[in-house]
């Protein structure tokens, strides 16, 4: 069996991989918190879903009864987002704003993570022969 | 390399280049009162780092100290006949450093080393709850 296949697995193995994206585009924007010009970017889960729909929604044809809806989460989408202030050299950079989301991430990351362990114990709840 | 992994090498690229910056501001103070040996002799010129975007290895956006330039700011002047920096109206030319600036750009200098120390922290904190699953 291979578990990365399994629906709640693999979903939770792209929430993990998305969450650390994230993680990874905080911490540019956090070593780029004192450079002239820069603009932090973010990932934005629903900004793949918004451009699909403008275009009137994108679907796979199902032309017959055994054919399954595709699942899975949306591929996010990196975008450039200046914070709540910009210095005077062009910085968009809001350190503050930057830690928050960071903690935010990463809170999200350990929820996912624990919920990945929960999924396994279960397994080997099943496996474990009855009465011991 | 992962994203974790890249998240650690864009905060470590971010705490060089506040140290470069940390150190730059430092020589500005510790030179706060060099003067030239004669009036023809420029006192010590304020130093400004210059910090730009980077791609380190793995395409991520780091951050590296291009170079440092000199201060254009006029040099401050003080009434000092009896210095030998003194030009013929008795006036000593002294360095453009302002305390106060310099003390501005190390408070923010430590601010961002800090929050680049805590996005390590939280990378490393990750990773080890991840590896976590391994042990349970």
């Amino acid at each position: 069996m291979d578990l990365g296949a399994a629906p709640y697995f693999e979903l939770l193995r792209e929430r993990l991989d998305q969450l650390g994206q994230r993680q990874r585009l905080i911490a540019e924007n956090i070593a780029n918190a004192s450079t002239p010009g820069y603009v932090p970017r973010d990932l934005d889960a629903s900004a793949f879903q918004r451009a699909l729909d403008a275009q009137g929604g994108v679907r796979l044809a199902r032309t017959n009864a055994g054919h399954m809806a595709p699942g899975g989460a949306p591929t996010a989408q990196i975008v450039t987002r200046a914070d709540s202030e910009t210095t005077l050299d062009g910085n968009a950079v809001v350190l503050e704003e930057q830690t928050v989301r960071a903690a935010e991430t990463r809170m999200q990351y350990e929820t996912a993570l624990a919920l990945y362990q929960k999924g396994l114990q279960l397994l080997r709840m099943a496996s474990r022969p009855p009465g011991r | 390399m992962s994203d974790i992994d890249a998240a650690l090498a864009a905060a470590a690229s971010g705490m060089r280049a506040q140290t470069v910056r940390m150190r730059i501001a430092a020589e500005n103070v510790a030179n706060a009162n060099s003067v030239g040996a004669d009036p023809n002799q420029e006192p010590f010129r304020r130093r400004i780092p210059l910090l730009e975007s980077t791609t380190l290895s793995g395409d991520v956006t780091g951050v590296r100290v291009r170079g440092a330039v000199s201060d254009a700011t006029e040099f401050r002047r003080e009434y000092n006949p009896s210095h030998p920096a003194a030009d013929e109206e008795g006036y000593v030319r002294l360095p453009n450093v302002d305390m106060l600036v310099e003390m501005m750009d190390m408070r923010d200098a430590t601010r961002a080393y800090e929050a680049n120390l805590n996005m390590i922290e939280a990378a490393r904190a990750m990773t080890t709850r991840a590896l976590d699953l391994l042990r349970r």
